[in-house]
């Protein structure tokens, strides 16, 4: 019990030190893909703890909400991984949350995020809280949906259980049902990353920016610490992604084996996520924030089809 | 025995209070500062009585009667509590107290007017009516606090009636009230037809003895009355207009005591009366439920006004509400005993959830009116810095509003979709399952939209810059508002980090309906099979998440030393930041307004004052939402009514001989019928 409960800690640390290593491979992908050779790999570790060393700027009008919100994103998303499956089938938390849980807390993040863009009084701010509450909003049935699709085949909303489950089921290559909803979910996942088509995470100061502009107000530590907690969130995100679609691999033993071999291929599955999305960002263009509905609608839509199909099985 | 007379003599002094607090302060409004402490201490006391009573009731799960006066042969004004009303009255005691906390401060507002001993009777008045109505257990003494409780909290509506828009808020409320109440009416004469009796001891299990169609014809009718009361849509009219433009310590009072009293109500029929009815009924009740959700906070989410936006998140949580109540309805007749008392448990932590947190934000509300003279939050900002204690307040209500962790929101919020997630799970029958995960995505967007609101409401007046001279020079409100607003902020916490506490209240009515038990502690357990379970714990997680931030606090402060900044305006490309710049309260709900205006019927007016052709001197810029339901079913429906009324007036004549023959004939028909 002491053991898994150490583990656990580790398993946290590992994920927060290997989520900066994932934006750097997506950006590098991204850097070749468009011929360029881009920076390297460690670059976002350099990035944050060049800002972690920063003295800050804050605005005058700005209360104690921008000086404790990268920390309670910090903490609120260390919290969801600590209720997460990564290397190791039961995640320390695994008893007290589940998938509910999980939501809520990403719920929490963006609520301080979205309440302190509104700390500086700027106009940049106000836009990208607005926008980003109003698409997340309806980003979450997308999200609820896509869930049911997958535990349908589960009967339970425990991460732990579900994975353990997910990995014994048969899996049939043409079981549409499924790939439905893996679609539904990666394109939640790339709202919720803030990635194209939904939004593009590389420009500052462009109208059409959702996620990034509610940021523009933090500098210095404080950047530095949220920066982190949004690749962890990234990686966190992913992690979900993996577990609810290409389970194997996951230790389900508790031994040093099994553990190591956890460590590799989750390591590669999260790459690979990566990778997947940095093709699609390239592939594709920003579209319009009005436009940003019809696609949240059509993974609903993907997923309602998931729903029926695994009812009528 | 002793028990009894124990109760009994708590509940006579806390009414003695009561009435006491509804008279004297009247009589005493001279002494303006008197009469209000008077009439608060008066609600203090007696809340807190009938707080020991209904909590004591619920522990030892015993039962409290006593009959106070025989009307009629077998009209009988007597109070009955089991465990369901002590719950309700648990929640009207609590509330009370806090109440007359917050009001004592609050209420020297209207010192100037010289009205403070008035709104301090009503107070009184309006508790004693709730008491009244979760209290008596007979249809006509029902009726008749049912009609009390309304006119009481008409009188706290129409408080300042000297403005145009509070007498209409007023009227509506009002007229919406009593013609949903005939439905009441109706429901209780047919279950006197079948019963031959007033009591509702005799309606209990009733149902076995209705024919079908009937026993669905009475529930609707009590769903109709007592969903008019609770706000749902689309009878929701009323609530939006009327709940903003009371006093704000009677409005917290009543969103958090008197809509909840329906809820009462309608378990009391549904589940006691009515027992175990066909699966349809729990799914309509679901629909209705859902609807009022998703209708309550979207319109609530384009409100600029604090209150109005209060009053229509009520109506979404009413949905929320209704959507548990029509699940364990729906659970109980397909025999599913652990969902059910699942679902109910989510309902009746739900209704405590919602009498805190809304009760809470109504205060905070009523602090920012009371400092700025505003609830508008276009003309508000920065309040963060002058009222740092209202801003935290808000903060929490607003959180748990939005059911965010670790705030009591999110527990009923968990257990609500935990059941209707094993709704989808499993319940029989596809249509079912996908009905069940419609819903629980209309609940997720709903409480995103909450959140939304919240954000808009909380970022556009307490952050940033004041916008008007209001919000400049506003202060923070006096103690006892804080008291009032502190206590309900850590009630809040407490409910949210120890699900345990609630559950042992709930559990003692849950297992009157339900044999399955939802277990609680530091945990809320839910054991769906003696196998599978699924627990949560808001407070372990919290715990983690504090020793997490203080870990990571510390970590960056030993590696990095104290944090440095130095304060700048913010960037406004070399101009100077005027509150003007400003994100505003419109374009911020605006994307909702833009994304759904094919649903709220969105019309937009703008108008150019032209004087060059290119650059216009003013522009006019006009929204609204006339909402479908208002323009096309409640206009025209008015429009018939009072054709119908001008064909009924001519009864009326004035004629002095015509009224005179009027009694005449009604006093002959009497007699005939009575013969």
């Amino acid at each position: 019990m002491i053991k898994q409960l150490l583990f656990g800690l580790v398993q946290l640390l590992i994920v927060l030190l290997f989520a900066p290593l994932v934006q750097g491979m997506i950006k590098k992908t991204k850097a070749r893909l468009q011929n360029r050779i881009g920076a390297d790999f460690v670059q976002p570790y350099r990035d944050i703890f060049k800002y972690l060393r920063k003295d800050a700027v804050l605005a005058k009008d700005a209360s104690w909400l921008t000086r404790t919100t990268p920390y309670i994103c910090f903490a609120a998303t260390l919290c969801v991984g600590l209720l997460i499956p990564t290397l190791y089938v039961k995640a320390p938390l695994g008893m007290t949350g589940d998938i509910i849980v999980i939501i809520y807390l990403f719920a929490v993040v963006r609520f301080f995020l979205a309440i302190t863009a509104l700390d500086a009084g700027s106009a940049f701010g106000g836009m990208g809280s607005s926008r980003e509450m109003v698409m997340s909003a309806i980003c979450e049935p997308a999200l609820l949906l896509a869930v049911i699709s997958v535990l349908l085949s589960v009967g339970t909303t425990n991460v732990g259980d579900i994975v353990s489950t997910l990995i014994q089921l048969d899996w049939d290559l043409f079981d549409y049902g499924h790939w439905l909803s893996c679609l539904a979910f990666l394109i939640v996942i790339i709202a919720e990353t803030g990635r194209i088509p939904y939004d593009n995470p590389d420009t500052h100061l462009e109208l059409t920016m959702l996620h990034e502009a509610m940021m523009l107000e933090y500098s210095g530590r404080y950047w530095g610490v949220l920066q982190w907690a949004i690749l962890l969130k990234q990686t966190i995100l992913f992690s979900m992604f993996v577990n609810l679609f290409i389970p194997w691999g996951i230790a389900v033993e508790f031994t040093a084996e099994a553990l190591l071999l956890g460590l590799a291929v989750y390591v590669v599955k999260i790459i690979a996520v990566g990778v997947l999305l940095a093709c699609i960002e390239t592939a594709y263009a920003k579209i319009r924030i009005f436009k940003i509905p019809k696609l949240l609608a059509s993974s609903i839509a993907l997923s309602m089809l998931a729903i029926v199909l695994q009812i009528a099985k | 025995m002793e028990t009894a007379d124990l109760y009994l003599s708590l509940f006579q002094v806390s009414l003695l209070c009561f009435i006491a607090g509804g008279i004297l302060p009247a009589l005493m409004n001279g002494k303006q500062k008197f009469a209000n402490t008077f009439a608060n201490g008066c609600s203090f006391v007696g809340g807190s009585l009938i707080t020991i009573i209904a909590g004591r009731l619920l522990i030892f799960q015993d039962e409290f009667a006593v009959t106070a006066w025989r009307m009629m042969s077998n009209i009988v004004l007597k109070v009955h509590f089991d465990t369901l009303a002590a719950l309700f009255l648990l929640v009207i005691g609590v509330m009370s107290i806090v109440c007359s906390l917050y009001a004592q401060g609050y209420a020297t507002k209207y010192y100037e007017k010289g009205v403070a001993g008035y709104l301090g009777a009503l107070m009184n008045i309006f508790t004693l009516s709730l008491i009244g109505v979760v209290g008596v257990d007979s249809s006509v003494t029902f009726l008749i606090f049912w009609e009390f409780m309304a006119l009481s909290s008409f009188c706290l509506v129409m408080f300042e009636h000297e403005q145009a828009k509070v007498r209409s808020g007023g009227y509506m409320y009002l007229i919406m009230t009593h013609v949903c109440g005939v439905f009441l009416s109706f429901a209780f004469l047919i279950l006197y037809v079948y019963t031959g009796s007033l009591e509702f001891v005799d309606y209990k299990n009733v149902g076995a003895i209705l024919p079908e169609t009937v026993k669905s014809v009475v529930f609707f009718f009590f769903f109709i009355g007592f969903g008019a009361k609770m706000g749902l849509f689309p009878i929701n009219v009323w609530l939006p207009r009327a709940y903003p433009v009371a006093p704000s310590s009677a409005t917290a009072l009543m969103s958090s005591a008197m809509i909840k009293t329906a809820v009462y109500a309608f378990l009391r029929v549904s589940f006691d009366f009515l027992g175990t009815g066909p699966a349809w009924w729990g799914i309509t009740v679901m629909v209705v439920g859902t609807v009022s959700a998703i209708v309550g906070i979207m319109l609530g989410v384009i409100q600029n006004d604090i209150k109005r936006f209060l009053a229509y998140s009520s109506v979404e949580n009413m949905g929320i509400i209704c959507v548990g109540i029509g699940a364990s309805l729906y659970f109980q007749s397909v025999d599913q005993v652990v969902l059910g008392a699942l679902a109910m448990t989510a309902t009746l932590y739900h209704v405590f959830n919602h009498s805190v947190f809304k009760s809470l934000l109504f205060m905070g509300a009523g602090a920012v009116l009371k400092a700025t003279g505003t609830c508008d939050v276009s003309k508000l900002g920065g309040l963060i810095h002058r009222m740092p204690w209202t801003a935290a307040a808000f903060l929490v209500g607003g959180m748990s509003l939005a059911s965010l962790p670790p705030f009591n929101g999110f527990m009923s919020e968990w257990a609500l979709l935990q059941s209707l997630f094993h709704m989808i799970f499993d319940c029989e029958g596809g249509a079912v399952k996908l009905f069940a995960a419609l819903v629980v995505a209309i609940l997720g967007f709903s409480g995103a939209l909450a959140a939304v609101a919240v954000v808009k409401h909380f970022g556009i007046a307490f952050l940033a810059k004041p916008r008007s001279e209001g919000a400049v020079s506003a202060k923070e409100v006096n103690r006892s508002m804080r008291l009032g607003m502190g206590l309900l902020s850590i009630l809040s916490l407490v409910l949210g980090l120890y699900p345990g506490g609630v559950v042992a209240l709930t559990n003692a009515v849950t297992s009157r309906y339900f044999p399955a038990k939802i277990g609680g502690d530091m945990m809320l357990y839910v054991p769906f099979t003696p196998q599978v379970s699924q627990n949560v714990s808001v407070g372990l997680i919290g715990i983690v998440f504090a020793l997490l931030l203080f870990g990571v606090f510390l970590c960056i402060r030993l590696n990095y030393g104290k944090s440095a900044y130095v304060l700048q305006d913010t960037w406004t490309c070399g101009s100077v930041h005027v509150p003007k710049m400003e994100y505003t309260a419109t374009s911020y709900s605006h994307p909702i307004l833009r994304i759904f205006h094919g649903v709220l019927g969105l019309s937009r007016k703008v108008t150019v004052e032209k004087e060059y052709e290119y650059y216009p001197k003013r522009i006019h810029h006009a929204l609204d939402i006339s909402a479908r339901v208002g323009d096309n079913v409640y206009k025209p429906s008015i429009g018939i009514l009072v054709q119908v009324f001008k064909r009924i007036k001519i009864i009326q004549s004035g004629n002095l001989q015509a009224y005179l023959s009027y009694m005449v004939a009604a006093l002959i028909l009497t007699l005939l019928w009575s013969r």
